[in-house]
């Protein structure tokens, strides 16, 4: 045989999900049919006592959602059948409430497994918690409530004095019109958070979201709009994982950020979804002049991910940044990136990415940058890497670069391959086995992402990527 | 009329872009055959085929003098060319099409299909000038096969004001087969550059590498796709691909689409791209030596082209071309 074709493959049995698997059985709650009628937007904006110009955003939104088709690129999604999905699942005894004794012991339990109240206790200045479709948790600290930080659920925020500036704002970045889920999103969106900074006001320590779906066959919609006032700071967390059911779930969630003067916010990501999930998530960022927006973003779970936030620097001397890590493997096909819109002078934009593909798993990095005729002075840089861990793994890169402008510096480079021999070999000569080498050397190649985030945040990311190598020598 | 729709990406993105293929709007239903002029070498044979012209390289031979192809495009016209390199042959083929660029401001179409099968060890190296002006619109399509060892090198040259499409496959089939590409581009006025190259690697150690240089000004739009896919199998291949482009005016748009597509574990590949304008410091040192800011960037920009014509070795080609430009 030839050498070249030689492997040998050592197969490890694997490390317990259980704390992301846990399931809590949902026959005491409160759920819609499945399917999307008319109906059911109806009984959903009942049921979240809706004003009445968002009833007629939802049914609006149904009526594109079902004029539109859905795009002609990424992977398949053969397997979603939103006859099949529950759009609103309310578990039993539901009450938000601002301390965890109040939230229903099952419920909480979940919580505590998954480290929420214990991080907020550590390190965050605010926490919500959706479980299903409902946020049964929400808290922020009083000294952050005292700078005029409203970080609240959406829904009650729409009957309070935001409302105003909430239908400012709500879908304004990511119209309905945008895509089909866009659309679907638009009719049935539920929960999520609402977050306003005034101007000047520096969040010292991070607010976290933390999604959870636990109901089988149900869909997760929820909506996180943030606003950032001139010269203030946010860094927001968002984490989200669901057990594996052998029937399809659904997120089509949407984040909407809003960056003003010389405003930074940060929004990090964890997402950790089962992989029966369907992640079909929209995230937009317009930055005004001066402003920042950094996405940080970690992919490890769903079945199938589309997933690409957008940047729109609208500003003279708007920046953005985005650093991501992308882990597919066994029966996963995410396809993720991001995309950069340079419409205002002097704008920047920085990519940095990783993907890891093992076992069947399919990775696609997509991007877009597009400098318009307007944006003379900006400059554009972007940098992918991909690691192939076996010969069953796919891996591609779709940039496209869109350059209207010649004041311009665009530099794009990419690189696909494998682990070296060599390193594993180095590694193995000091005393690690070939199995922690390969772990070392991937959990290294993602670094990009895991030193922007704060360190229990790290920890945990470096623990799934440790979750993923197990069996993949070869 | 009708519709031609070609130059299809790989791997399909966003819509909104407008990069997943080029359509052709306005394509005449029928076309006369493509007149073109030959200079044969040696023993290479010419016979036809259900209307293609087939050239056969003999194996084991090795052509000291060009192939030159002659393609007069004074009407709109097609033709399709076959060529067959056998097996550990050697050849160099000039297709000239600069007469795009000599009827005035006649509108017109050409179109030319080309295929070219290297076998086993055979070496072909391709030389393409396209030159037209405003109202052409030349759509060539090039197809290759390359066996065990073999290489294959395309050095293409694209200049003036016309719409020229570029659609070649490269299909690297057989074990340490090569492609390269060496382009440069100067486009200007409304003129448009539309390039789709596709590197696909079946064989193990094959090797693909694809270089461009290219100069935009005025109104011009070019886009450049360029994909290497590395097939299940294709072990220890490598790709690289590499575009950098000097944008001259604000009114250019600039579109390049690098895909790398990867099913095999054992390969490397890597893209690269630089838009825009002259480094601060190059632009820096050249104006402290008394150029204008323009003069440099048209310094530059021939600089490009004079380049590639440099790494041409046939003198007669080089001279043709220079002559051109």
């Amino acid at each position: 045989m030839n050498a070249e074709n030689v492997t040998e493959k050592t197969i490890v049995s694997d490390i317990n999900r259980s704390v992301y698997d846990v399931r809590n059985e949902d026959k005491d709650a409160y759920r819609f049919a499945a399917g999307l009628t008319e109906e059911i937007v109806l009984q959903l904006s009942k049921e979240k006592n809706d004003p009445e110009w968002m009833r007629d955003f939802r049914l609006k939104s149904l009526e594109i959602y079902n004029k539109t088709d859905m795009v002609e690129w990424g992977p398949p999604i053969d397997g979603l059948d939103m006859e099949h999905i529950v759009t609103y699942v309310r578990p039993k005894d539901n009450k938000m409430s601002a301390t965890w004794d109040e939230v229903p012991a099952e419920i909480k339990n979940t919580f505590d497994r998954l480290g929420i109240p214990q991080a907020e206790r550590e390190s965050l200045a605010g926490v919500g918690a959706q479980y299903d479709s409902e946020l049964v948790y929400h808290n922020v600290k009083k000294e952050v409530a005292e700078q005029g930080v409203v970080y609240s659920d959406l829904e009650s925020a729409l009957h309070g004095p935001y409302e105003e500036m909430i239908r400012q704002h709500f879908m304004k970045l990511v119209p309905p019109t945008d895509h089909k889920f866009a659309a679907l999103h638009g009719a049935v969106w539920s929960g999520g958070s609402f977050v306003y900074v005034p101007a000047g006001v520096s969040v010292e320590i991070p607010l976290q979201s933390y999604f959870r779906l636990n109901a089988p066959g149900a869909g997760q919609f929820e909506h996180t709009l943030i606003i950032v006032e001139e010269g203030a700071y946010l860094h927001f967390i968002e984490g989200c994982s669901a057990p594996k059911y052998n029937v399809a779930n659904l997120h089509a969630g949407c984040v909407e950020l809003f960056v003003g003067k010389n405003a930074v916010m940060r929004y990090s990501t964890i997402e950790n979804w089962s992989k029966n999930m369907y992640n079909l998530n929209t995230k937009r960022a317009i930055v005004a002049e001066g402003g920042k927006v950094e996405w940080i973003s970690g992919s490890f779970g769903s079945h199938v991910s589309y997933l690409y936030p957008m940047s729109i620097l609208n500003g003279r001397g708007a920046k953005a940044e985005f650093t991501g890590v992308t882990f597919a493997s066994e029966g996963q096909d995410l396809d993720t990136g991001c995309k950069m819109v340079h419409n205002a002078p002097d704008t920047s934009s920085y990519i940095n990415t990783r993907s890891i593909s093992k076992a069947d798993g399919i990775n696609t990095f997509r991007s877009s940058v597009v400098i318009s005729r307007n944006a003379a002075g900006s400059k554009s840089s972007a940098s992918c890497e991909s690691l192939i861990l076996d010969d069953e793994a796919r891996s591609d890169t779709i940039p496209a670069m869109d350059i209207k402008c010649d004041e311009v510096d665009v530099g794009h480079e990419a690189k696909i391959g494998r682990i070296s021999d060599e390193a594993i070999f180095y590694l193995m000569s000091r005393g690690l086995s070939e199995q922690e080498a390969r772990a070392l050397i991937v959990s290294g190649f993602a670094d990009n992402v895991s030193k922007e985030l704060p360190l229990e945040y790290a920890v945990e990311m470096n623990n799934l990527i440790r979750l993923e190598m197990v069996g993949s020598i070869g | 009329m009708s519709n031609l729709v070609m130059n299809q990406l790989p791997g399909r993105t966003f819509e909104w872009l407008g990069v997943n293929e080029a359509v052709l709007s306005g394509m005449e239903e029928s076309y006369e055959a493509l007149h073109y002029k030959t200079e044969l070498t040696g023993k290479i044979d010419c016979a036809q085929n259900g209307g293609t012209d087939i050239y056969q390289i003999p194996g084991n031979y090795k052509a000291e003098q060009p192939v030159y192809f002659w393609l007069a495009y004074d009407r709109s016209a097609r033709n399709q060319i076959e060529i067959r390199a056998g097996k550990g042959s050697e050849a160099t083929i000039v297709m000239d099409h600069s007469a795009l660029h000599q009827h005035g401001e006649k509108e017109l179409q050409g179109l030319l299909s080309t295929k070219i099968v290297a076998e086993d060890h055979a070496k072909v190296k391709l030389i393409e000038i396209q030159k037209a002006h405003a109202g052409v619109r030349f759509v060539n399509e090039l197809h290759v096969e390359c066996m065990e060892g073999a290489e294959f090198e395309i050095t293409q040259l694209f200049l003036g004001e016309g719409a020229f499409y570029q659609d070649l496959h490269c299909d690297l089939k057989g074990y340490g087969s090569g492609f390269q590409a060496d382009t440069a581009y100067l486009i200007g006025k409304q003129g448009k550059l539309d390039i789709n190259y596709v590197a696909t690697h079946y064989g193990k150690k094959s090797s693909s590498d694809m270089k461009l240089n290219g100069v935009l000004r005025e109104q011009a739009d070019k886009i450049f796709r360029g994909t290497i896919d590395f097939k299940h199998g294709c072990v220890g291949a490598v790709g690289t691909e590499k575009e950098d482009v000097l944008l001259m005016d604000p009114t250019v748009d600039n579109k390049t689409v690098p895909l790398i597509l990867c099913q095999e574990e054992n390969v490397s590949g890597t893209h690269g791209a630089t838009i825009g304008r002259l480094g601060k410091e190059l632009l820096f040192y050249l104006e402290s030596r008394g150029m204008t800011k323009t003069e440099v960037y048209e310094m530059m920009a021939r600089a490009r082209i004079d380049a590639l014509v440099k790494r041409i070795a046939d003198e007669r080609t080089r001279s043709a071309i220079w002559a051109e430009i």
